[in-house]
């Protein structure tokens, strides 16, 4: 196996704040305090990152996501810990590393607000010195795949969000990073152009073996683009695996819903209980019956038997457990995977 | 050197891209001048006062005093310190993060910045001339050497206002307000600097704290170079090599913090 391209090992950051004083003289006494209250983001992190992985880095707001990328990207110094991306360390060697990475954060833009959209990538292209030659190549794939050409000579301040998200991973990838850090990259956008960034997404791990770690609240994004998770909380990792596995081990349960033949006159099953081992009713509706069963327990097969046996169904179906609901369940109940 | 000059591509695109900002920002860059006009103005009205029909005070003549504010106001046109709101603006809204995200050195990129911030701004000032003449007084420079020398002088305050301006910025690494200090800093320039009362006319005391000040390099001395105030080519070189210590200390001191605000970064909003 060849040597992980990005390596965190046992990555601690704490912030330190000087503790408000109230009341009179309060902001002065702030000014000179030794007083400080300190906040750990990120609580002993660790993880590889294979090359060409894409991989969903998940975690509840204040989770402490965006302080890893931070890290990563060697904006922020670790207050312990190591970690090495493409060989370098990265807050040592920001510059050198910088050259390898593309970052993209959702909530705020590299483009130059009053200028049009071009000269934000022009500026791209000298400040990580990309030749002429595959700067135009490489624009002209994203103007392609991206659709660029109706708003590349438009001030940015006058583009739409999905416009400017586009813009800005486009001159996040123009120098051909190893790797890509995308923080919140679909963040407010509506789902057709949700659609386009995860499917350009999606290109770029494939088409150019760029490794991608992405950081999102949408788990659609990560259902879709990602065979591996990252699940993170209070700065611990409390799941690192696939997404199928997680899904697997947080959430064995399916549901089989039941819609009763109820105008034929039949009983409701609350009116007798369906007594099977590994099976509760999860929620109740006219006419329709959400069982919750262990499918270790009973088999569908057998439940859905048993169940056409005592009652009169018109319909069934099974479904098979969500992300979201998954990953809701944990951060709630504050379940670490040990 | 090398690093300097692969780079250069990128600190002149900066520069470049700056200069379109304050062009595109010129109704502020218009008023900015027409406050300093009136400054002129005033000045011209308060001194010629307190002159009181004496054509010289202390062996100054009020036509040259006039021209001294006026040229010394209309420079600092050019010297206002630009990265000091930049950088405070850039922490507060966390856009600091992609910058240091840049594979080209960060006090680098924010010098291109103000570089080309004062190059669109050279255009107004050399419009506003003119108009600094009626508002004010401006005789031409006391000669060809002087005017040289005020040239080399100037450039010379430029460095060490934007040396000023980048260390007051990094302090918004640790307080990210920094409008205060600006203002402190804009006042101490116009006072300090003699752009408001001409350091000849300090009292001793005062005198001496101006002296061990850098702003009396801002607009003092290549004023005073231009006027052939300062004239023996010994205290010309004297006055250009006060300037040149005040950039050698002001660069390690700019350095020395900002090796010490890479380790404090805060990143806001998320």
């Amino acid at each position: 196996m060849p040597d992980p391209i990005i390596r965190v090992d046992q990555l601690v950051k704490t912030f330190r704040s000087p503790r408000r004083h109230d009341g009179r003289f309060g902001a002065l006494r702030t000014l000179f305090t030794r007083d400080y209250t300190v906040k750990t983001a990120v609580d002993g992190i660790s993880f590889a990152v294979e090359s060409g992985e894409l991989i969903g880095y998940v975690g509840p707001n204040g989770a402490g996501k965006s302080t890893t990328i931070k890290m990563l990207t060697g904006i922020l110094v670790p207050t312990s810990g190591e970690l090495q991306v493409a060989g370098l360390v990265p807050w040592r060697r920001r510059e050198e590393n910088a050259l390898n990475i593309g970052v993209v954060f959702g909530q705020r833009s590299q483009l130059w607000w009053d200028l049009p959209l071009i000269e934000s990538f022009d500026l791209v292209a000298r400040m990580y010195r990309i030749g002429p030659e595959r700067f135009r190549s490489n624009l002209g794939r994203f103007r392609e795949l991206l659709g660029l050409d109706e708003f590349i000579n438009t001030p940015v301040r006058q583009l739409s969000l999905g416009q400017r998200m586009r813009g800005d991973l486009s001159a996040a990838l123009l120098h051909d990073p190893r790797i890509v850090y995308l923080d919140e990259p679909t963040v407010g956008l509506d789902v057709v152009a949700k659609e386009r960034i995860r499917t350009f997404i999606e290109e770029i791990n494939r088409d150019r073996g760029t490794t991608v770690i992405l950081t999102t609240h949408d788990l659609a994004d990560v259902e879709r683009l990602c065979r591996r998770i990252i699940l993170i909380d209070r700065g611990r990792v409390l799941y690192d695996g696939t997404v199928d596995g997680l899904t697997a081990s947080y959430a064995p349960y399916r549901v089989l819903i039941v819609r009763l033949a109820t105008d034929a006159g039949a009983v409701v099953p609350h009116d007798r209980p369906l007594d099977l081992a590994g099976v509760e009713v999860a929620k109740r509706e006219a006419g329709a019956v959400w069982l919750r069963f262990d499918p270790t327990v009973i088999a569908a097969p057998a439940l859905i038997s048993e169940v056409v046996r005592r009652y009169p169904v018109s319909d069934l179906s099974i479904v098979e457990p969500e992300l979201e609901s998954v990953i809701r369940e944990i951060y709630e109940s504050g379940a670490v995977a040990t | 050197m090398t690093a300097v000059t692969s780079r250069l591509p990128a600190y002149l695109k900066l520069a470049s891209l700056q200069l379109q900002i304050t062009y595109a920002y010129r109704g502020e860059v218009i008023g900015g001048l027409l406050v300093v006009l009136l400054r002129i103005l005033l000045l011209k009205a308060v001194w010629t006062a307190a002159y009181a029909g004496r054509t010289s005070v202390d062996g100054v003549p009020l036509p040259d005093l006039i021209t001294f504010l006026t040229l010394g106001n209309l420079q600092l046109v050019l010297m206002r310190p630009m990265l000091v709101w930049y950088l405070q603006q850039r922490i507060h809204e966390g856009q600091i993060g992609l910058d240091l995200a840049r594979p080209v050195p960060f006090l680098g990129q924010l010098f291109a910045q103000q570089v080309g911030a004062t190059a669109g701004l050279v255009p107004f000032v050399v419009l506003a001339v003119p108009l600094a003449f009626l508002v004010g007084n401006l005789a031409p420079p006391a000669s060809p050497v002087a005017a040289i020398a005020y040239l080399a002088s100037l450039s010379l305050a430029y460095l060490i206002s934007t040396l000023i301006g980048l260390l007051m910025g990094l302090v918004a690494f640790w307080t990210v307000q920094t409008l205060g200090v600006g203002v402190i800093y804009e006042f101490a320039t116009q006072f300090f600097g003699g752009a408001l009362i001409p350091l000849s006319f300090f009292p001793p005391a005062l005198r001496t704290i101006a002296d061990l000040l850098p702003f009396q390099t801002q607009v003092f001395i290549p004023v005073s170079i231009y006027s052939g105030a300062i004239s023996a080519p010994a205290d010309i070189a004297g006055a250009l090599g006060l300037q040149v210590i005040w950039i050698a200390a002001l660069s390690v001191i700019v350095w020395f913090v900002w090796q010490h605000a890479k380790r404090v970064v805060t990143v806001y909003r998320g």
